[in-house]
């Protein structure tokens, strides 16, 4: 049987993404400490009080979906019980869904096993992504979302992807990144120039609608404060960055050339992201550049495997 | 026949090990509160004033040692204790999946292989847990174990000696792993079961067990101290009392891939099958001597369910061992 016509099962892949992510899922939620747990009870609790700074103030889509569980638990335990349980339900799931989305979109490009092989990767180093264990659960959607975005965009699959484009940006302001991967994709002529508009206005709408539901904000993350804190630990933020990705950083470089130009087309807009997130955000935390996996991964696998 | 768009070199299949293990290498050795216990613990192994079996799993301590003093003379020695025995076990923890990918490329393709191997890489951080959160796997007092990380790379290093036939290997293998620790009491039985049950393979896994032995009893007569086996009937209360915990540290173990093994032992190559029936006795012994909770003691079975998982997982295909092998002639 040749590699390419060898399958394996969903339910075998369930199992797959369930066994690898739940220990670093549980890990996350349930074990940083209570101090963590504390200050995680007090983000939620500002956002969905509209008392927190800009930008977690108008990133509550999450917080409020997950705060309905977190009240029905309340009647049986104690609220912080209730609001651990319900984020380490979370969590368990949000890690297999974004191994699941990854291991579709690679299987865009490559047969069952070395698609596997490179979520399993992924899978083995993201535990450096969930330290430091800061408050930030739209983190471990935005990879599901860009994934899910570039396979809508190599099916043509336009309204799924306006649905995911406003899911997105009430998520996090990143979801403009799905309209730049449609507008980069493929050479623009006018009817799709005029659809990446269309899908701008939907990041536009929610970006600004949810800016007049929560209310103005002041910034608690200047650009300078944001500059000083990533200045003070330079070496924790390159080892974090190195081990986010560990040799794939290079295999993704070294692949290029051999990926496929869809492949090649969307990691163009690599630099800009890793621009926006070096000014505005703490380098250290390499969950913001979990998004960029999906874009990496294919590069990375071109250079170890052929492609289908 | 693979899809590897080139054979896989030694240097790629290194890199990718020491990638997918370095977050728990290092969280494992610096974010660790109980650095002094350890540092104490190796002191005694090297002084030879430990409690058994403790004092008897040497191999370890013993090579670190050296090194460990030379570090101390740029740096404290605490911290000298601290980076030696780092990058011991992110070197560890890589070569135990090396090993895992060799192991698994005797029985199923390079690529199926690799995954296998990558599935454990994610897996064996639940085992790798300590005393820094309340839902800690490794009880206070196994804070130091730094053979139970060359324990599954024994294991899985003997599958693939076995199949090779290299007989001066396993031998020094198998004294090493005695070294180690009394668990590589299990490679003359796995030999057994991986090259299947011949007069002539008697014979040698007689040898090797020979060879187990006498290093074994070497160790104790050389080192002094009784293995401890008092404590049996306060470690079964404290173990009764953390039930709960331990059923969730051994399902976390393998969590959905249980199942998967189950499977695979019907599907998995004949060696394959014939060392899972180690998995019981294995499991018998942590369940008398061990703590429940610290699923650590069974890292040395990740090898022998290894192989049962891939072979559920992937649809089986024909002449696995005519595949490529992982490494190419010139790595």
């Amino acid at each position: 049987m040749h590699p390419s016509e060898r399958t394996v099962k969903p339910l075998a892949l369930a199992a797959i993404f369930f066994a690898v992510s739940t220990v670093t899922a549980l890990n996350y939620a349930l074990l940083p400490g209570e101090a963590t747990l504390e200050a995680r009870r007090r983000n939620q609790e500002g956002i969905l009080n509209h008392s927190s700074p800009s930008p977690d103030r108008y990133r509550f889509a999450l917080p409020m979906a997950i705060d309905g569980p977190i009240r029905v638990l309340g009647r049986s335990m104690s609220a912080n019980d209730a609001f651990d349980r319900t984020y380490a339900v979370f969590y368990v799931l949000a890690l297999p869904a974004f191994l699941a989305s990854l291991f579709a979109y690679a299987r865009v490009w490559f047969p069952a096993e070395p698609a596997l092989v490179g979520v399993l990767f992924v899978a083995a180093t993201v535990p450096v992504a969930m330290r430091p264990n800061e408050y930030g659960p739209h983190s471990f959607l935005e990879p599901t979302f860009f994934a899910l975005s570039l396979l809508c965009i190599v099916r043509e699959r336009r309204l799924w992807l306006a649905l995911l484009v406003a899911v997105a940006a009430l998520n996090r302001e990143t979801g403009i990144f799905l309209v730049v991967f449609y507008a980069v994709a493929r050479p623009l002529n006018k009817q799709r120039l005029m659809t990446t508009l269309a899908y701008a206005g939907i990041w536009l709408a929610v970006f600004v609608g949810v800016r007049l539901y929560a209310g103005d904000a002041s910034r608690y993350w200047t650009i300078a404060k944001v500059f000083n804190s990533n200045l003070s630990q330079p070496w924790l933020a390159a080892f974090n960055i190195a081990a986010l990705f560990g040799v794939f950083w290079w295999f993704a470089a070294a692949g290029v050339r051999r990926a496929p130009p869809f492949v090649q087309r969307v990691a163009s807009v690599i630099p800009a992201y890793v621009a926006v997130i070096a000014v505005w955000g703490i380098w250290r935390e390499v969950r913001l550049l979990l998004p960029l996996v999906p874009l990496m991964l294919p590069l990375a696998l071109s250079f170890l495997f052929e492609t289908e | 026949m693979t899809p590897f768009a080139r054979p896989l070199r030694l240097w790629v299949v290194v890199a990718i090990m020491i990638s997918a293990t370095i977050t728990t290498a290092f969280r494992y050795s610096f974010f660790t509160p109980l650095r002094e216990a350890r540092i104490a613990a190796h002191g005694q192994v090297v002084a030879h004033r430990a409690a058994a079996p403790a004092r008897h799993r040497v191999l370890v301590p013993m090579l670190l040692d050296r090194p460990i003093r030379i570090a101390s003379l740029w740096w404290s020695y605490e911290k000298a204790f601290e980076r030696v025995y780092g990058a011991f076990h992110l070197a560890a923890l890589s070569l135990l999946l090396i090993a895992l990918l060799l192991q698994l490329n005797v029985w199923f393709p390079a690529e199926q292989a690799m995954a296998g191997a990558l599935m454990i890489a994610s897996l064996v951080q639940l085992a790798m847990r300590q005393q820094e959160f309340d839902l800690s796997a490794i009880p206070s007092g196994a804070v130091f174990a730094p053979h139970s990380l060359l324990e599954p790379t024994c294991v899985a290093l003997t599958c693939v000696l076995a199949r090779q036939g290299s007989r001066v290997w396993l031998t020094i293998l198998v004294a090493l792993a005695a070294l180690n620790s009394e668990a590589s009491g299990i490679l003359p039985a796995l030999y057994l079961a991986v090259v299947g049950i011949r007069r002539s393979s008697v014979t040698s896994a007689g040898w090797y067990a020979a060879v187990w032995l006498t290093v074994t009893i070497g160790l104790r007569l050389l080192l002094g101290g009784a293995d401890g086996i008092g404590a049996t009937r306060d470690l079964w209360r404290e173990n009764l009392q953390h039930l709960p915990l331990a059923a969730i540290n051994v399902s976390l173990y393998l969590g959905p891939l249980w199942i998967a093994a189950l499977i695979g032992l019907r599907r998995a190559p004949a060696p394959a099958r014939r060392a899972a029936w180690l998995v019981p006795p294995s499991l018998l012994a942590v369940a008398i001597w061990g703590h429940w909770t610290d699923v650590r003691l069974l890292l040395g079975v990740y090898p022998l369910l290894a192989p049962l998982v891939v072979a559920a997982i992937f649809e089986p295909t024909r002449a696995h061992a005519c595949e490529a092998q992982i490494l190419s002639p010139g790595a």
